[in-house]
């Protein structure tokens, strides 16, 4: 623990931690980003098909499949 | 060729916020007086500027509804908000850590401090009426409006109240060419509240001995938790030259003009931190910084958007 502390090796720890909260955010917004296009599709291709039938549940059961 | 482009500018930012935050910590240098603390600045003064950014577009997308009534366009307006309170929130919060080690208290209710929790209470408000009203059209119309008005305000929270204080332990001098900082004059007929962040001050005497003037100053701390006599001078340029500590505090108090026969004294908050850009090296990574939050808010901007505006078209779509 005091090694950690270590003004000299504490910087690095600090800096280790935020890339890696970084790259866990980053990846999760590449994820959600594609899921979101996807849904986008989907959606925008259910109501070229039917206009006036109700899209909801198609959506519900193509997303999460999708990916 | 565009979905390859988008993926190279994702991954781009993704390699330039990493790159970022190694500058953050190894090529920034500590600043005098700050010690690590100064290095908050690469993320804290970007996410407040995208914060405003991000309120302005979203006030355009506002108007851009009232004209259009299109729920694209609301849907933008609600994503932009959301991003501008998310950064709103992150450059609070960076802030209050950075005061905690340089001013020695998370929050001292300093006029930056008190404008940025107004302003983040005004979006939250935009965020609870969109949720108060149940029938879409009017939600819309009414936080459209309500929107451009919350925009008007922005501006004078971020940049004019702070600025028009006699006094704050914020560094404006640092980044913004023309803050005054001017400190506030004091004269002996009795204390002054807030003038310098939420201190108590009291003017007890001005004195000139030889070629130093000094002023004596009693001040009072938040909830009377300290009080004492500072007693800050000036020497015979006319300079700072005693610079006492306030108590339980990293600040000190400066005497920048004192007229003795009169009874007045012009005294200010002296915060480290001022002069933190002036180093290159800063500065350019404070740059990118800026560049890099500004496509990140972007990138966000367009997920939430896009999610909002599909579950916009489900509804519509189920109503139908």
């Amino acid at each position: 623990m005091q090694v950690v502390l270590d003004a000299g090796v504490a910087i690095y720890i600090a800096m280790s931690v935020a890339l890696v909260v970084w790259l866990g955010v980053f990846v999760y917004l590449l994820r959600i980003d594609a899921e979101a296009k996807e849904l986008k599709r989907l959606v925008l291709a259910a109501r070229l098909q039917s206009p006036t039938q109700s899209s909801g549940v198609q959506v519900e059961h193509r997303t999460p499949s999708a990916n | 060729m565009g979905e390859r482009l988008a993926i190279t500018a994702k991954i781009s930012l993704g390699l330039a916020m990493s790159g970022i935050i190694y500058a953050m910590f190894l090529v920034v240098p500590q600043y005098v007086g700050l010690g690590e603390a100064g290095r908050i600045i690469i993320i804290h003064v970007p996410t407040a500027w995208v914060t405003s950014a991000a309120f302005a577009v979203s006030a355009v997308f506002s108007i851009l509804y009232l004209r259009s009534r299109s729920g694209l366009h609301d849907a933008s307006a609600v994503a932009a908000a959301e991003i501008g309170m998310l950064f709103c929130l992150f450059a609070t919060a960076t802030g209050a850590i950075f005061a905690q080690v340089v001013w020695g208290t998370f929050w001292n209710w300093d006029p930056r401090e008190t404008s940025i929790l107004v302003l983040l209470l005004i979006y939250a408000a935009y965020f609870a009426l969109r949720s108060s009203v149940d029938d879409v059209p009017r939600k819309r119309r009414l936080a459209a409006v309500y929107n451009i008005f919350a925009c008007v305000t922005m501006p004078f929270l971020m940049f004019v109240a702070p600025r028009i204080a006699d006094s704050t332990l914020h560094p404006n001098c640092a980044f913004l060419q023309g803050s005054k900082c001017e400190g506030t004059t004091l004269d002996l007929n009795g204390a002054k509240i807030g003038q310098l962040g939420d201190v108590v001050v009291e003017l007890k005497a001005v004195q000139k001995q030889g070629d130093m003037t000094s002023a004596t100053v009693e001040v009072r701390m938040p909830g009377l938790a300290d009080t004492a006599d500072l007693i800050p001078t000036l020497d015979n340029a006319g300079q700072p030259a005693d610079r006492p500590e306030f108590p339980g505090q990293s600040f000190r108090m400066i005497l920048i003009e004192a007229d003795a026969p009169a009874g007045t004294a012009r005294v200010n908050i002296q915060a480290p931190g001022t002069g933190l850009l002036s180093n290159q090296r800063t500065l350019w990574v404070f740059m990118a910084s800026n560049l890099t939050f500004g496509f990140l808010a972007l990138w966000l901007y367009r997920i939430r958007a896009t999610i909002l505006h599909v579950s916009s078209l489900v509804q519509t779509t189920e109503a139908l």
